[in-house]
């Protein structure tokens, strides 16, 4: 057996069983939905016939609610990677600068990551809808009085702060790691250039850290075009259909409504094919700006 | 964070790193602090004053629970899938993460690249076949 021939088999051997898993329980299973997004399948009905692309069009331009979720999702997506990213680079900035209580901080800020979020989304659901009504007794919190819950336009802003709740912590430690690789002696050179603070971390720090900024967009951006338990648990969709995201859009014409499980199917590969785009395009454009070290 | 801006403007931006840090740690702690504090109360004291900690502690909201979701039932449930799941994910990524990382070439990249993109397929596409593979499997029911 050649080396190289023994090389393949030794990959195979050890990838075998991580890929005989992914195989039945991702692979199978999504080739198995975008086959079903191709019929008229109704989940009970074991005959189905092959409608061909006619999903597609259907909810492509037929289906007002799915439209109208998809620029939901698209907004909540726009928000949440610039905010989530923003915020959870300014705390790292911030705790990586601290001497005392870094630990306990990191710890504080990533606990919302142990809980689940359809937990989180109901403790926050019970502070939007009792404590906040509370709290705006008091004169100087007046302002927190909105139905946080049942009006559109503030439940946006519930889901946006609920999400973020959850998930700062989370990138915050990736960028708590990736300042702590930045070497402190390229900072210090800067210094004696003359730099001040904000020079030395936009022309030196950020640079080093681009490489984390990549893959904090890219989970953001993964994670909030797939939002879903969040929403489920907090305002349902509601009020009627004003918050609803693509992935409950999903799931309501799967198991809510007609059980349409073969057109539910083609929504959720156009959401895969959106998602697959827009991180490709993402990655391409921030690896070209990455610096080599 | 350095400045140059001389002792006073050095303390003044130290305050506000103080004061952000605990603004946000006070937003993350809140609903949990809530959840905990408001768990110890009766119905009536919530109503009285959601913000206020128990006159007197009672579990009775835990006893509650713990009768209608069979705790150890489903904390048993719960140990089992992530005692198997976790030996499972950690042994055999780590297998297939260190040859991949070490093995060059077309096929390795392709495999890799395999196991990412699952990353990008959203539950809702698995969900429906995932119940079937299951169900073929005769895995459906049995923890």
């Amino acid at each position: 057996m050649s080396k190289s021939t023994r090389k393949t088999l030794m990959l195979l051997v050890f990838v075998l069983p991580a890929l005989a898993f992914y195989t039945a329980f991702v692979l199978i299973p999504a080739l198995g939905g975008f086959w079903y997004s191709l019929t008229d399948w109704n989940g009970l009905n074991p005959s189905y016939r092959i409608v061909g692309l006619a999903n597609y069009v259907e909810a492509l331009t037929g289906d007002l609610y799915f439209l109208k979720s998809l620029k939901f999702t698209l907004r909540f997506v726009v928000y949440m990677v610039f905010l989530q990213n923003a915020i959870a680079l300014f705390l790292a900035v911030l705790v990586e600068g601290r001497k005392r209580g870094r630990i306990a901080l990191r710890t504080v800020f990533f606990m919302p990551n142990m809980v689940s979020m359809i937990i989180g989304g109901f403790m926050w659901m019970f502070v939007f809808s009792r404590v906040l009504p509370f709290l705006a007794e008091l004169p100087a919190l007046r302002f927190l009085d909105q139905s946080w819950i049942g009006d559109p336009r503030f439940s946006f802003w519930a889901i946006v702060i609920v999400s973020l709740w959850g998930g700062v912590g989370y990138l915050m430690v990736i960028y708590v790691a990736a300042l702590q690789g930045v070497p402190a002696n390229l900072k210090e050179a800067a210094y004696i250039d003359g730099a001040n603070a904000w020079h030395a971390f936009r022309h030196v720090t950020l640079p080093m850290i681009f490489p984390s900024l990549t893959v904090g967009v890219f989970v953001t951006l993964n994670s909030s075009f797939k939002v879903f338990d969040v929403v489920y648990s907090l305002t349902g969709g509601g009020p009627g259909r004003a918050t609803q995201v693509v992935a409950l859009n999903i799931f309501e014409e799967a198991f809510k409504r007609n059980n349409r499980y073969g057109y539910a199917s083609a929504k959720a590969t156009i959401l895969f094919a959106i998602i697959c785009g827009i991180t490709l395009i993402q990655l391409w454009l921030m690896k070209r700006r990455e610096v080599e070290m | 964070v350095r400045t140059h801006q001389g002792p006073l403007g050095q303390k003044a931006a130290k305050i506000g790193v103080v004061l952000i840090l605990t603004v946000y740690a006070a937003f993350t702690l809140f609903p949990v602090f809530m959840g905990v504090v408001n768990s110890l109360k009766t119905e009536g004291e919530i109503l009285n004053n959601i913000l206020a900690l128990p006159a007197l502690p009672q579990f009775g909201n835990y006893k509650v629970a713990f009768e209608k979701i069979h705790f150890f039932r489903s904390l048993l449930n719960t140990l089992l899938v992530v005692c198997v799941g976790v030996s499972g994910i950690v042994l055999f990524s780590a297998m297939a993460g260190y040859k991949l990382s070490r093995t060059p070439g077309r096929l390795s990249y392709l495999i890799f690249g395999l196991f990412v993109m699952s990353m990008l397929v959203p539950f809702h596409s698995i969900m429906i076949t995932l119940t079937q593979v299951a169900r073929t499997m005769g895995i459906q029911g049995s923890l």
